[in-house]
């Protein structure tokens, strides 16, 4: 009986767990630099794997289901993107250069897991009307697919042997976590997690020579 | 048993009730729009565009079917100024929740085919339907430019950045940093930077050097005197022999949440007056933006 247990949790659940490696120093790809306001608080890229592990051993575990501990919930924090683009011209003619923030690599939420869990939903604000207002960003569910349909293209004319550049900084808010998934008491997966939401971007063109 | 009967009888007679309102009354129609500035600089005899966020209650509706457009305008209230646009779709995006009724968001996409400079401080988009029905929504603030070119051989803008502070509990353009190039050897006179939005004025520009100015902090702690955002300063006159690092503090005749606009920049080169016009640039994003209900107002149709 105990076997067929094993296999069917074994079955439903991917044991190993997972280490993600972080593309960037801050654990994600879109942030070169991001720092919380509170100077006492990590990021899940400087936790140490000791740190992690003493965190979820203080997860409760349970019959069924998931279980979290947070470290924190929507943080101030800043951040400073990677370029948005960048674009030389050492020809000897002007060029205009169109581009649309929509098109570029550029999300509102990033999230970087060390473990095996899932975490996509995990805290997005639910509150999306509150007191009289409507949140008319966070609150609305868009279609994947219409992301990419806005029209707002911006053009700016690059200059012989100029580069122009458009970098992106601002303000987020962090979530992090450790959890553990349970069947039968049994715990199938846990990890580290921690997500970053855009709250403002502020963008600055640069121009330099090429 | 005789109670459970009569509790089941009941409940089905409420259903059918329910059933019955519903049917007799179809939901009505509703739709609304958050006001925003609308603004546009684009050269002559080219099409400029805007997009307009449009919520309605109800998905595929009558109303969002441009096969059923006639005509549709841009115009003030009594129609003093009158523009004729195209509205080339109702492009769904997504849906939200307001005032706990489900609304769908519409990206309407309007082009402008409309060769003059034109600004509306209140603004309405007018469509009328093939079927005599129209609608009227006032839609906030419009302002298109249209120029000869963009650029010029005199300056060059060579760092642009805004300044945002929190203003009555909206993000608020205050001011942005500018970078102004002088590309020949003249001494070149900025007789005045005008943002290109009906709504917008700038105000004496401070110059800051090579101060690292930070997007998100107080705009006072850069100025030499006090900012309030509906009470303007003069821009004054400044020239520049090579480059100038200057901080220009943005006021509002009307306080909408304005991230993007072009720029006029008035100058003066051996005693000849230029300008010099740059195209329309996203200062900010807001990504966690909250509109007041009281702020929205609701249309109905049918």
């Amino acid at each position: 009986m105990k076997i067929l247990l094993i296999l069917f949790i074994g079955l439903f659940a991917n044991i190993a767990e997972v280490k993600h490696t972080p593309y960037s120093k801050t654990g994600h790809e879109q942030f070169a630099e991001l720092e919380f306001e509170n100077a006492n608080r990590q990021l899940l890229v400087e936790m140490t794997d000791f740190f992690i592990e003493l965190n979820l051993r203080d997860v409760k575990s349970r019959f069924w289901g998931e279980s979290t501990e947070y470290y924190c919930i929507y943080e101030d924090a800043g951040y400073v993107g990677e370029t948005v683009f960048s674009r030389s011209n050492k020809t000897r003619e002007p060029f205009d250069f169109k581009y649309s923030l929509t098109e570029v690599d550029y999300y509102e939420r990033s999230v970087y897991v060390e473990g095996s869990v899932t975490v996509d939903g995990k805290i997005k604000k639910d509150n999306v009307e509150r007191k009289g207002k409507v949140e008319i960003e966070a609150g609305l569910e868009i279609e994947e697919s219409k992301r990419t349909t806005e029209k707002e293209d911006m053009e700016v004319t690059v200059y012989p042997n100029k580069k122009i550049s458009l970098r992106v900084a601002g303000e987020a808010k962090i979530s992090s976590g450790f959890t553990k998934n349970y069947l039968f008491w049994v715990c199938v997966k846990k990890g580290a997690w921690e997500t970053v939401d855009v709250v403002t971007s502020y963008f600055e063109l640069v121009e330099e020579d090429a | 048993m005789l109670k459970k009967i009569i509790g089941i009888s009941f409940t089905l007679l409420i259903v059918a009730v329910l059933v019955f309102i519903l049917i007799r009354n179809p939901k009505q129609t509703r739709f609304t729009v958050v006001k925003e500035s609308y603004n546009t600089v684009s050269i002559k005899d080219e099409e400029s565009s805007i997009v307009i966020d449009f919520y309605i209650n109800k998905k595929d509706s009558f109303i969002t079917d441009v096969n059923n457009i006639a005509t549709a305008y841009i115009s003030d209230q009594n129609q003093n100024n009158l523009i004729n646009i195209d509205v080339e779709e109702f492009n769904y995006v997504g849906s939200i929740k307001i005032d706990n009724e489900k609304f769908y968001l519409y990206k309407i996409n309007i082009g402008i085919d409309f060769n003059n400079d034109i600004e509306l401080k209140e603004a309405y988009l007018q469509i009328n339907y093939y079927n005599q029905e129209n609608l009227k929504v006032n839609i906030g603030s419009f302002s298109s430019y249209k120029i000869d070119s963009f650029g010029s051989n005199n300056l060059s803008i060579t760092n642009l950045k805004g300044i945002v502070n929190m203003v009555n509990g909206k993000k608020t353009l205050v001011g942005f940093a500018i970078k102004l190039n002088n590309i020949n050897n003249k001494n070149i006179d900025v007789l005045n930077i005008i943002p290109l939005d009906v709504n917008l004025e700038c105000g004496r520009a401070s110059d800051v050097k090579n101060i690292n100015i930070k997007s998100n902090k107080e705009i006072n702690a850069y100025l030499d005197y006090p900012y309030l955002f509906d009470q303007k300063t003069e821009f004054k006159p400044l020239t520049i022999n090579s480059e100038k690092y200057l901080l220009v503090p943005v006021y509002y005749n009307n306080h909408f949440e304005i991230n993007n606009f072009g720029l006029k920049i008035d100058y003066q080169i051996g005693g000849l007056n230029k300008c010099f016009y740059f195209n329309e640039f996203t200062f900010f994003i807001d990504h966690e933006r909250t509109i007041d209900l009281t702020n929205l107002t609701f249309y109905h149709y049918g």
